[in-house]
């Protein structure tokens, strides 16, 4: 970490290559569309090396994650003004080079199948909302870590918590009736 | 004596410390409730095994390896090679602030860019506001009803200031202005029309900068 914050290219190549899955998956998870985790991935990082001056102190995954979030947020509002593909066509997140084990075909479709229900309920959340749940179950963040991330009290974050899961509950339950009638 | 919480918002109550439970993250208070509720509450039990079931899931989605490497190729060119140092941003900020404010100030009041009267002149503000009433620009005859006011100014103040003075010299002599008090040269602040807007630019952009610097990292 000194060694990248005095400039040095390969130390913080390292930490690129420590850290990038976690902001890959969070872009990707916020925004569900592959390319667009690509770029905003690449932005998150050229940010952070020019900003490396300015982290202080605690988690480096917590702030590269703050950085992803504000950069997601942006992308999301310019995407809205846009007025571009909605969010429904362009769940494509894909399970390909995910690290999980190759289960059986029918598991591997059910497991798919189930993952674009997560996706698409997550879809459905506020940003905070899916912020929230994100960075406390798909990246492990402790909800001191999340808060800070998210620049919010500690309530708050209970608060988007609580609601976010009740809401992707209801949208799960709402699917798997849907699957299963 | 407290009345006892209705069952529709105790539910609701212990619904909502349920996700801070399950993350072990409740407080000593909020665990017990929510114990002691959900031990006789089988709609709340059935509501937290499927909140249990929901967070599962999200912990289960795959961790999608990234498509390719996003290591620099070579360093990015530095935009705040000029960073400021820590308390850089402060100062932004209150430069910013200041600038605004010099502005608006400037020309609310006119002392920017507008001639105002040399202060050493100004025998009061009270004449001056009066002079400002009965003297116009071209001087022209007071009308009557402008005598009389005077005249009834002068008779209730037994010793008139010497603003009221002069007002009552001026209104007698209907004769213009002596030409050194009309002629008298106006203080103007030097502050060119190109340089307010260079200042106001300026203000605009360290705003901007400071806005963008702050959401980007936060």
């Amino acid at each position: 970490m000194q060694r990248s914050r005095l400039g040095d290219l390969t130390a913080f190549n390292q930490l690129v290559e420590r850290y990038q899955g976690p902001v890959y998956n969070l872009a990707l998870r916020m925004l569900s569309y592959e390319a667009a985790a690509e770029d905003v991935t690449q932005e998150v990082f050229l940010s952070a090396y020019r900003a490396l001056g300015q982290y202080r102190e605690g988690s480096f995954k917590a702030w590269l994650l703050t950085i992803t979030a504000n950069a997601c947020r942006d992308l999301l509002r310019k995407r809205k003004r846009r007025q571009e593909t909605s969010l429904e066509e362009m769940v494509e997140t894909s399970g390909d080079r995910s690290v999980s084990p190759s289960p059986t075909p029918e598991e591997y479709t059910l497991r798919r199948e189930v993952q674009r229900e997560i996706q698409q309920a997550l879809n459905h959340l506020s940003h905070d909302h899916r912020l929230a749940v994100l960075l406390v179950n798909l990246q492990g963040l402790d909800y001191g870590e999340a808060a800070r991330a998210m620049g919010v009290s500690l309530g708050t974050l209970k608060s988007r918590l609580s609601r976010g899961r009740a809401q992707l509950r209801e949208h799960l339950l709402t699917a798997r009736g849907t699957r299963e009638p | 004596m407290f009345r006892r919480r209705s069952e529709p918002i105790r539910h609701q109550r212990v619904r909502e410390l349920l996700s801070s439970y399950l993350d072990a993250q409740a407080s000593e208070r909020e665990r017990e409730l929510v114990e002691r509720h959900v031990a006789t509450c089988e709609a709340c039990r059935r509501y937290q095994e499927e909140l249990r079931d929901t967070v599962q899931a999200v912990r289960g989605l795959p961790q999608v390896t990234p498509p390719r490497t996003f290591t620099l190729a070579q360093a990015p060119r530095q935009r705040m090679a000029w960073a400021l140092p820590s308390w850089g941003t402060p100062l932004a900020t209150a430069t910013a602030a200041a600038l605004f404010a010099v502005l608006i100030l400037g020309e609310v009041t006119g002392l920017i860019g507008s001639p105002v009267a040399h202060p050493t002149a100004m025998p009061s503000s009270e004449a001056l506001s009066l002079k400002a009433l009965v003297q116009p620009e071209a001087a022209p005859e007071p009308t009557p009803a402008a005598s009389d006011a005077l005249e009834s100014l002068a008779v209730q103040d037994e010793t008139p200031p010497a603003a009221t003075q002069e007002l009552s010299r001026s209104s007698a002599d209907t004769s213009p202005p002596p030409p050194e008090e009309a002629a008298q040269p106006p203080l103007q602040v030097p502050l060119l029309p190109w340089l307010q807007g260079a200042l106001g630019l300026l203000a605009v952009a360290s705003g901007a900068w400071w806005l963008r610097r702050r959401r980007a990292i936060r």
